[in-house]
């Protein structure tokens, strides 16, 4: 009995542990099938992660690289900064200095202000004073034209006596053909051609008077000052005449050294005869003691000028006068003999004609030269 | 009265025309000689005892008082005539001082100058005969 107990048991348990085995063995092939499964999978991750870390290796070299350039990017960036930086700096310094200037300028505005204010009332001074300057202008060009017409009279007066002389002369010789003509008729002498030959000749003095008449109305004339064409020369030889007579009885000679052309100037003939006739009595004056009686006129032309020279063989003028002579009521001749007025009318009135008047240095032994420079007119 | 000769001096050429004719016709007949300077009638005088000198004061280089006063030293007897301006009284007075037979106005009035020159002439030729008689 226990032996055959034994043997089932053991069949039992061999059985037992065959189905164990069995089932252990199934087990065991799912569990490797699924194991299999999971290395399979593990694998394909594996290589999925191997592909991406690829990927990833790639993308890290782009990044490296691109962190390269973005360092670059970003030292150009810096040194931009920086240059932006210093010129911030420097904006910041010029908008001070600006803000300075302004500053400044706002002063200088308002100060400008000031003076703009103060200069409308300088300005409205000066628009008075320009206002009175001109009147006293008008005043003294009335003035002058007074006085030149003054000293043209006391001229007239200075030549009258020469003038009456030369005025008789055609007077008496007038009345001696008229009376010979009479003459000839009361003493039934007479023939037509004697007759008419003697009013001939006293229509000749009558024009010789009435020229003298002429020139010395016209320069006596207060006519108002008007400028015109002059012709110099023309005006040198009137103005010669004018005092030709009382030069011939003071034996004194005039020599004429006129240029061949006719130069012209802008002005008042009358003014300009007034001008020589100053000057020509000035060395009629200096040669009443002198032993060589001499006046040269000389006249040219030189670079657009017309150049007078008026030299007399008196004294000449001493020495530190030269520039005096042209002083108004300046004069070396004994009291009541001279206005002192004739030499600075002649001053102004070569003045207003844009010319110079000068008297040259008197060598010794040598008499006076006055220089009279006037523009020619323009052509 | 003979026929008297007379000299006239003065510059001015046109009354050395006029005067003459003029006397010739109130005087007939009458010699005249004419100057237009106070130099040239000296040598004249000195060559001619005129009966009359007419002479004019202004005239240039030697005037008609200093004329004068050469005939006074040449002809003492000879008379002059001046002439001077209207209103030159000063020269008038200058000419009668001088020792002049009379003085003349310009514009000369015919008449009184021929009742002058007439009794300057009339005084010349008697002074003369009167020379002659001594």
């Amino acid at each position: 009995m226990e032996v055959a107990n034994t043997s089932d048991f053991v069949q039992t348990q061999q059985n037992n542990l065959e189905a164990l085995a069995s089932e252990t063995q199934s087990t065991l092939h799912e569990r490797v099938r699924v194991l299999e499964e999971r290395v399979r999978k593990a694998e394909e991750r594996r290589r999925a992660l191997i592909h991406i870390m690829g990927d990833l290796n790639e993308l890290n070299k782009r990044l490296a690289e691109q962190r390269k350039a973005m360092i670059h990017i970003l030292g150009d960036y810096e040194k931009d900064r920086r240059r932006m930086a210093a010129q911030t700096e420097r904006l910041d310094n010029s908008r001070r200095a600006l803000l300075h200037i302004l500053q400044d300028s706002h002063q200088s505005n308002l100060r400008l202000e000031k003076t703009r204010k103060a200069m409308i009332h300088i300005m409205d001074d000066l628009h008075k004073t320009t206002e009175e300057i001109k009147q006293r202008e008008k005043q003294l060009t009335e003035k002058q034209e007074q006085l030149v017409q003054a000293a043209k009279l006391a001229t007239l007066g200075e030549l009258t006596t020469g003038v009456a002389h030369e005025l008789n002369n055609p007077l008496n010789n007038i009345g001696l053909f008229l009376g010979n003509a009479i003459d000839r008729i009361d003493l039934g002498v007479w023939e037509k051609n004697q007759i008419v030959e003697e009013l001939h000749h006293a229509m000749q003095q009558v024009g010789k008077a009435t020229e003298i008449i002429s020139h010395l109305r016209t320069f006596g004339r207060a006519a108002p000052v008007s400028r015109e064409l002059v012709p110099i020369k023309m005006v040198i030889v009137r103005s010669i005449s004018l005092i030709q007579e009382q030069l011939r009885l003071r034996q004194i000679r005039t020599e004429l050294d006129l240029c061949s052309e006719n130069p012209m100037v802008i002005g008042n003939s009358i003014q300009l005869e007034q001008v020589f006739l100053n000057v020509l009595t000035s060395a009629r004056d200096a040669l009443a003691n002198a032993t060589r009686k001499l006046i040269q006129v000389r006249c040219h032309v030189e670079q657009g000028k017309v150049k007078l020279a008026f030299c007399d063989t008196g004294p000449g003028i001493a020495e530190g006068l030269e520039q005096r002579i042209f002083d108004p009521f300046f004069t070396t001749k004994e009291v009541g003999a001279g206005t002192g007025l004739g030499l600075s009318i002649t001053y102004g009135i070569i003045k207003e004609h844009q010319g110079t008047i000068s008297v040259e240095k008197s060598r010794p032994g040598e008499g006076a030269i006055f220089l009279i420079e006037l523009p020619l007119a323009s052509p | 009265m003979s026929e008297p000769h007379i000299l006239i001096v003065d510059d001015d050429t046109v009354l050395l025309q006029a005067l003459p004719a003029f006397l010739r016709l109130r005087m007939g007949t009458v010699k005249i000689d004419t100057c237009d300077s106070a130099l040239e009638a000296l040598s004249q005088i000195a060559a001619w005892d005129y009966d009359a000198i007419i002479s004019d004061i202004k005239m240039p280089g030697m005037d008609g008082l200093s004329l004068m006063a050469e005939v006074r030293l040449l002809r003492p007897n000879t008379p002059t005539l001046l002439i001077t301006g209207h209103g030159e009284h000063d020269l008038a007075v200058r000419a009668l001082q001088g020792g002049a037979y009379a003085f003349i106005q310009k514009p000369i009035d015919r008449d009184s100058f021929m009742v002058s020159l007439i009794g300057a002439i009339q005084k010349r030729q008697l002074s003369r005969d009167t020379e002659r008689g001594s």
